[in-house]
């Protein structure tokens, strides 16, 4: 269950400096501490198609550079990352698609969330999970598509990528 | 005409087929057609030649 104040969502409750797991009122339990399974920081790479300047590309990988630590997913006994990134081609209008690639043959369990500088991808909500040539991917590309972009477009700067 | 199986996860049930290799799960929804899931499932493998001719990922 969620909280919100306003419309912010709480994802942190102490008491000085001791963490709050759980919230009960009366005998409900009206809130959860979400523990992460795995946390990334994605330095932003810069992808624009040489032969299609509409086609970009920000975040980690073999197309859009940037860095990526430490690189191994607890979700997957260290597997190494080996995208993390999203896509437009802005001749289109559809928005962004946004896939992460992990190495190996994995399964399409062991993680809910996806959150990128706050914006969540819910594994419920990708378009496919596919495994080819060695890769396992899972893509949020139908529509609609995030108008947004949550690595942004300035290459450079740090993003952290949270999986719960 | 996609061949598929269904694999039930949580509340979630992905469509489960191989496309020339390719293993692929897609989420439907309830009350979807037969008709609105091979519209899918083809989106999905139309999707994934893309990223994968475009990108060399």
């Amino acid at each position: 269950m969620t909280v919100f104040i306003g419309g912010t969502e709480i994802t942190d409750i102490q008491i000085g400096s001791t963490a709050i797991n759980s919230v009960y009122v009366g005998a409900n339990k009206v809130w959860d501490r979400v523990t992460s399974l795995d946390t990334q920081t994605v330095t932003v790479g810069e992808y624009i198609s040489g032969s299609n300047p509409n086609l970009r590309g920000y975040g980690f990988g073999p197309t859009t550079g940037g860095s990526i630590s430490d690189g191994t997913s607890n979700m997957y006994s260290g597997a190494a990352y080996y995208t993390i990134d999203t896509l437009i081609d802005l001749s289109n209008g559809l928005g962004w698609l946004v896939q992460l690639i992990i190495n190996g043959t994995q399964p399409n369990s062991g993680w809910t969330t996806m959150t990128i500088d706050g914006v969540a991808f819910d594994r419920a909500d990708i378009s496919f999970h596919s495994v080819s040539s060695g890769k396992t991917y899972w893509v949020w590309g139908d529509s609609p598509r995030p108008q947004t972009n949550p690595f942004g477009t300035t290459a450079g700067i740090t993003k952290q990528v949270v999986f719960t | 005409m996609i061949n598929y199986e269904t694999r039930q996860d949580g509340d979630v049930a992905f469509a489960a087929f191989t496309r020339e290799g390719v293993y692929f799960e897609v989420p439907t929804a309830t009350g979807q057609t037969e008709e609105e899931i091979q519209a899918a499932l083809q989106r999905v493998i139309d999707l994934h030649i893309l990223i994968s001719s475009n990108r060399g990922g």
